[in-house]
């Protein structure tokens, strides 16, 4: 199974602040970790939401909204895909993520991909999985 | 933390640490069977207590120390290695000395190596291909007896007995436990790669109503290419491999249709296949070449797999690319199976003619003689050229594509059906069994005799046999208990013998055999029997 390890945003990482050496080579060990177990797939940080857009959809119509956004606590800074046997396994890499922003408060969460295996086979399933994919899942 | 709680959690720790245990084990003690039992050990020493303590925050670090403590015990009883023992004493104490964390990096100096010799000794050529297999996933992979023998549908005892064996054919070979080196490595490091591939085979050839342990192997093989990568960053061919198992799999989930039906490589939902996994891919061959390496037989297959990964439509596949591709891959590892392949890249690339020029300089090839895939080609250019197949003659000439339904003249169907093609659904404009020839598949089998390629067809995976020998699947699979199942392939026709103690041998009736290829063969269940005809035709 795939799991993402979401880093939420600090004010500081919103801020455009970059990590400390220290920070940095903390995340470098750990995801040196998980090339050499084989289960790495993708990650990466993302700039401030400064740099971001929303699109709202309400009523029917949309309207663009351009960043920064308030929330700071429930975006998302960065993340780490990887790819495990078990949710078990997975939790044990999430126990060594070091604290993604040094000292300060903040969250990271962990939500598991959808696999074609967890679904039924339908057509409609189907035709929903190719238009996902096709809008850049 | 319940009680069944805790033993996931150790299962999860032990499919991360186990190798790096077993590893260092090893480096230690000097035989990896002995390593092996250290680390179980541990692992029991972890199911008693850690249900009660709690799981310890660095279990990697727990584990190895209990096992070491085991491991100088055992050192002790060997007297005559007193002095290593002594050593090792002292690294142990320095080590306790020092804080949790500088004891995990202390060990990590190690590890990488040791891991590498791990793998190098689980695929040592002192050993059968079988055992091999078995053990590397047993040592390197954490995976137990039980998930080896589903995986292989083989019986847990007999994969036990298997990694007993090895293990005691690796001590009385006395294999020392290092990586090799100068001209021996390039040698050892092909056996490595082939192992770990025919693991990825194994899984990429599951159909859809197999235990989820055998597609799984392509996981576990991924898994371990791309920790292997990390060990042997410098060899082109590690990333080669990996790319090629990384472009394979990025096409799992389009493999199959809706009702777990096959899907040809160039009908499929190129919108399903997974664009991580092929960047992945393609930044592991763009490594190997940079590395020197893109003549290599693993980057070059990795490449093949490439073009069509890159190819957003199937009309954009860059066939001449392909065919060129072909050519070298024959001048590294001169195959028949690879020149049949260029051939059918050349009529894509050129057309029909030029392919079928090939095709008639390969009959004469020996080693094609019973290939059954080089008539089914052959007929399929004759049939593109309007020129009809040998076996007999189109009954309304060249046939109409869309007119699949269309009647037949036995021939045709006769290819049609040995390529695994159905006539159902909707065939459309790129319709070509020749496509059967360019499938996800893995020249492999020029690599790795014996792997069952994933030869990738149409038709219901019913009855799947690996290898004609297993006639105990067969019986299981066609539920009966007196059957021999043998498989007779001529140029044109392939047959499935199906005979039994009080009755001569009958024939599965050839509309209901859907695929031969290297040893794999699908017949649906329901298969009409015929009466042995007195010749063979």
């Amino acid at each position: 199974m795939r799991l993402m390890i979401m880093v939420k945003s600090t004010k500081d990482s919103e801020a455009g602040v970059m990590p400390d050496e220290k920070l940095f080579a903390a995340m470098a060990d750990y995801h040196e970790d998980l090339v050499k177990a084989g289960v790495l797939l993708d990650a990466s940080g993302l700039h401030p939401t400064s740099k971001g857009l929303r699109v709202k959809y309400s009523g029917g119509k949309r309207t663009f909204l351009d960043g920064p956004f308030a929330e700071s606590k429930e975006l998302i800074a960065g993340y780490t895909i990887i790819q495990v046997k078990s949710w078990e396994e997975g939790m044990e890499w999430v126990k060594r993520f070091p604290p993604p922003h040094g000292d300060a408060d903040c969250e990271i969460e962990v939500r598991r991909l959808f696999e074609l295996d967890d679904f039924t086979p339908s057509e409609s399933i189907d035709r929903f999985r190719d238009m996902e994919t096709v809008l850049g899942k | 933390m319940t009680a069944p709680d805790t033993h996931r959690a150790i299962d999860a720790v032990w499919r991360i640490e186990s190798a790096r245990l077993i590893a260092s084990l090893a480096r230690m003690v000097g035989d990896v069977g002995a390593a092996e039992d250290l680390a179980q050990d541990a692992l029991v020493a972890a199911l008693e207590r850690w249900p009660e303590s709690g799981v310890p925050d660095n279990p990697g670090a727990w584990l190895m120390a209990t096992a070491k403590h085991r491991a100088i015990d055992l050192l002790r009883r060997r007297t005559l290695l007193a002095r290593k023992h002594k050593q090792l004493g002292h690294e142990l104490e320095a080590r306790q000395e020092m804080a949790v964390p500088d004891l995990d990096a202390a060990l990590d100096d190690h590890v990488g190596d040791d891991l590498l010799r791990l793998m190098f000794t689980s695929c040592h050529p002192v050993l059968s291909t079988e055992a091999r297999v078995a053990l590397t996933l047993r040592l390197v992979g954490g995976l137990t007896t039980e998930e080896i023998g589903r995986a292989f549908l083989v019986a847990t005892p007999t994969i036990a007995q298997r990694i007993v064996r090895a293990k005691r054919t690796l001590a009385e070979a006395k294999v020392p436990f290092e990586v090799p080196r100068g001209s021996e490595l390039a040698a050892r490091l092909s056996s490595v790669l082939e192992v770990l591939y025919l693991i990825f085979n194994e899984g990429y050839s599951a159909t859809a109503g197999d235990d989820w342990m055998r597609p799984a192997l392509c996981e576990d093989a991924l898994r371990l290419g791309r920790v292997l990568a990390g060990l042997a960053p410098e060899e082109p061919e590690v990333h080669g491999l990996v790319a090629l198992m990384e472009i394979q799999v990025s096409r799992a989930k389009a493999r199959l249709g809706p009702a777990g039906e096959p899907v040809l490589l160039l009908e499929q939902n190129r919108g399903r296949w997974d664009q991580l996994l092929i960047r992945r891919g393609l930044a592991a061959l763009r490594r190997a070449e940079e590395l020197g390496g893109a003549s290599g037989p693993y980057a070059l297959q990795a490449a093949i797999a490439a073009c069509h990964a890159r190819a957003r439509t199937p009309e954009e596949t860059d066939w001449p690319r392909i065919a060129a591709l072909y050519e070298e891959l024959a001048q590294v590892v001169p195959s028949p199976v690879v020149e049949l392949n260029r051939a059918v890249a050349i009529s894509m690339a050129v057309g029909p003619a030029a392919g079928l020029e090939r095709v008639e300089a390969l009959k004469a090839e020996p080693l094609l003689k019973a290939y059954h895939l080089l008539p089914a080609v052959r007929g399929d250019l004759l049939d593109k050229l309007g020129r009809g197949g040998p076996g007999g003659v189109r009954a309304g000439g060249v046939a109409h594509p869309q007119r699949a339904g269309a009647r037949r003249a036995p021939g045709a169907c006769r290819r049609e059906r040995a390529l695994g093609r159905r006539r159902r659904g909707s065939p459309g404009p790129m319709r070509s069994e020749l496509q059967a020839q360019e499938p996800d598949q893995p020249v492999g089998g020029a690599l790795a005799p014996g792997t069952p390629a994933p030869f990738l067809e149409s038709g219901p995976p019913r009855l799947r046999l690996v290898a004609l020998e297993d006639v105990g699947l067969a019986r299981r699979e066609l539920g009966v208990e007196d059957v021999e199942v043998r498989l007779v392939v001529q140029p044109e026709r392939p047959i499935v013998e199906v005979g039994g103690a009080d009755r001569g041998p009958d024939l599965v009736h050839h509309d209901d055999l859907h695929m031969i290829h290297g040893g794999l063969v699908l017949v649906d269940r329901d298969a009409r029997l015929e009466q042995r005809p007195p010749e063979r035709a």
